[in-house]
């Protein structure tokens, strides 16, 4: 098992760009839904019922960093149809044409534009998220975690670097497009809670 | 009137047993239930130093806890309480809200609280009706 105080030199040497990729260029990782990585991606919306929470593990995209430059980019991308919400006739009115319409709009995506650190773990990023067809541009705090390439990460499954991405934010739906009409109005909440967790490998 | 007499008393027995079962059931929900993060558990090391349990899945909500296998044991100092997503999918348990029990609750007690007031005024008509000689 991995020891915390281990955990902390990989990223300190990470950080203070003493590793390998100190001197190279940003690293790339591909975010996969396959191996070790366990991706998740999930839509919270507050409703009359109960809070409930549209997941999937099928999360997709590319992105690059530079743990010397403390910057990077990317896309990450969940197609509409992925998310489950536990209810298969509540899952078939979220994909309908009166709400997503993953017809029309199969994906929802956010593509990093601008990256600031702040401290830590955390980035500033500002991009474009597109949710109904609908691009916007948004900005949120981010925690990145590179983990470099060892005995440990390959015995878990992983291949070369490893990043992991986590970001929350609220998107307000008729923003987008999405609006709540007839029965569903005052019952169903006008802003929903996205949050993603991703890990892109760099082989 | 006779039918419309019997027809009130079923119905304020029926409306009546609905609307104490309701404070029975919220009750029984209420005790069985707690603020739980529902979360799918690290299946691997934690290599990034993350802590908790595993990829916490929403927010924090009061889940009715019927079968106890699918919480997790929190680790040594960490207050927050786990819900096995892992577990109630495999299981097919819904994770069910405590907040759904009182909206299907309170729903039952207004429509039965209704029919107890109807069925009462129906019965006060059909008494009133039957008590008056031809």
């Amino acid at each position: 098992m991995i020891s915390v105080k281990h955990l902390d030199k990989i990223l300190v040497l990470s950080v203070l760009g003493l590793g390998a990729h100190a001197t190279a260029a940003p690293i790339k990782f591909k975010l996969t839904s396959d191996g070790a990585t366990k991706p998740i991606a999930t839509v919270e919306s507050k409703t009359e019922v109960e809070t409930f929470v549209g997941k999937t593990s099928k999360v997709a995209g590319n992105l690059t960093f530079d743990p010397k430059a403390r910057t990077g980019g990317g896309t990450i991308s969940v197609n509409v149809k992925d998310l489950s919400t536990g209810v298969p006739l509540r899952d078939d009115h979220m994909n309908g044409a009166q709400w997503l319409d993953s017809a029309k709009f199969p994906t929802i995506s956010f593509t990093a534009k601008e990256v600031k650190f702040v401290k830590g773990d955390q980035y500033q990023v500002k991009g474009n998220f597109t949710l109904h067809g609908v691009t916007k541009s948004i900005t949120t705090m981010v925690t990145v975690k590179h983990v470099k390439e060892s005995a440990e990460t390959k015995a878990q499954g992983f291949k070369g670097d490893i990043l992991q991405v986590k970001a929350n934010f609220a998107v307000k739906l008729d923003d987008y497009g999405v609006i709540i009409s007839g029965q569903a109005k005052g019952k169903v909440s006008e802003t929903v809670n996205i949050a993603i967790t991703a890990i892109g490998q760099s082989k | 009137m006779r039918f419309v007499k019997w027809f009130s008393v079923v119905v304020l027995a029926l409306a009546t047993i609905a609307f104490l079962a309701t404070f029975a059931i919220e009750s029984y929900a209420a005790g069985k239930s707690g603020i739980y993060q529902l979360v799918e558990p690290r299946t691997t090391e934690d290599l990034f130093g993350d802590g908790g349990v595993g990829t916490e899945i929403g927010s924090p909500q009061a889940f009715v806890i019927l079968d106890e296998k699918a919480v997790l044991p929190s680790p040594p100092g960490d207050t927050k309480r786990y819900l096995n997503k892992t577990y109630l999918d495999r299981n097919g348990i819904y994770p069910l809200q405590l907040q759904t029990v009182k909206f299907f609750t309170s729903t039952t007690r207004l429509a039965s609280g209704i029919a107890m007031v109807l069925s009462a005024v129906g019965l006060w008509f059909a008494h009133r009706k039957l008590a008056k000689p031809a």
